[in-house]
């Protein structure tokens, strides 16, 4: 196996019937292949190191303990990929105030469209003057959005990882932030408003 | 802009028919997801014929959903993927950690997926 990168489905049989044999060497075979892209969304989700290497040991460990109810029929990245997402987000509830976050956190409502009584917006909208791709193309401006997102308030900013980043759909987002799907929409659409703006405003898109 | 000014261009006849401009941007994302029923669906569709600067804002909110799906994923950058390796230390923690636990062996304990 590759010492990076996802095994291949060979591999993958290798790991799931190892671990199904209590194998030492197919967990840390495991570990290998995912630890990366599961630490990365660790780390985005708690957005501190510590805390994330903290969250990812505990979703191996867990996924040690459970392999019962893996199911042959799944795939091992998106089971490991929701253990992962679950552990951090009940770390990110319990310490809600003590994890320290660099970023300044945006009020929302200063940034959702603004309208006067007639239902017109006080701002009317104009095009941006580079595209999606034009934008993504440079890396500072990859990390710049990411900043971003940082700054959005803790409520809004796990719908939108998990929703347009992870890509979780509704009903999951739901379950594993213990909300209605009803309220995932409504956050998702207000993040994503909030993000649009901040995103015109700060990398200066309109003329 | 005023009201008159809003639509101009575009036949002049304003867009104060079905929609506001308010709906528009509180029901985009069910527009977008095709969950407005059908009539809904027309009415916002109309709006948008007659009301450039909400067709930019469905553009450049549709651009802000791309974005964060094409630079959300830091990990995909390679001098992203350097800085934040996952250390050997990490691997070597969870398989010490790993080894503490499972003397006791890996089937004894079922609790549900992320409990400590």
């Amino acid at each position: 196996m590759s010492s990076a990168g996802e095994p291949t489905p060979g591999e993958e049989r290798e790991i799931i019937e190892g671990m199904r044999a209590g194998d030492d060497r197919a967990f840390e075979r495991m570990v290998r292949a995912h630890v990366g892209p599961l630490r990365a969304v660790a780390l985005r989700l708690l957005q501190n190191p510590a805390d994330a290497d903290d969250a990812v040991q505990e979703a191996f460990l867990s996924a040690f303990r459970n392999f019962d109810s893996f199911r042959a029929d799944a795939r091992l990245k998106t089971w490991l990929h929701r253990i992962v997402v679950n552990v951090a987000l009940q770390r990110l509830r319990r310490h809600k105030r003590q994890i320290a976050r660099g970023a300044e956190i945006v009020d929302i409502s200063e940034l959702l469209p603004r309208f006067a009584d007639n239902g017109f917006p006080e701002h009317f909208h104009r095009p941006w003057v580079q595209t999606s791709e034009e934008l993504a193309a440079r890396a500072q401006t990859r990390e710049q959005v990411r900043q971003m997102i940082d700054k959005l308030p803790d409520n809004y900013r796990t719908v939108l990882i998990l929703r347009d980043i992870e890509e979780l759909d509704t009903a999951e987002t739901a379950e594993l932030l213990e909300l209605t799907p009803g309220t995932v929409k409504v956050r998702l659409h207000r993040a994503r408003q909030a993000l649009r703006n901040l995103l015109e405003r700060e990398l200066e898109l309109t003329h | 802009m005023s009201d008159d000014q809003h639509c101009k261009g575009v036949g002049g006849a304003g867009h104060r028919h079905g929609i506001s401009c308010r709906e528009v941007s509180e029901f985009l994302l069910a527009y977008i997801e095709r969950d407005l029923d059908e009539d809904a669906q027309a009415e916002f569709d109309r709006h948008l014929e007659r009301c450039p600067p909400c067709v930019h804002y469905l553009d450049s909110y549709r651009d802000t959903v791309s974005l964060v799906h094409a630079c959300g994923r830091g990990e995909l950058d390679a001098e992203e993927r350097r800085r934040h390796a996952p250390p050997e230390d990490l691997i070597q923690a969870i398989l010490r950690a790993k080894r503490a636990k499972g003397a006791k062996g890996a089937k004894d304990a079922k609790p549900t997926p992320g409990e400590e």
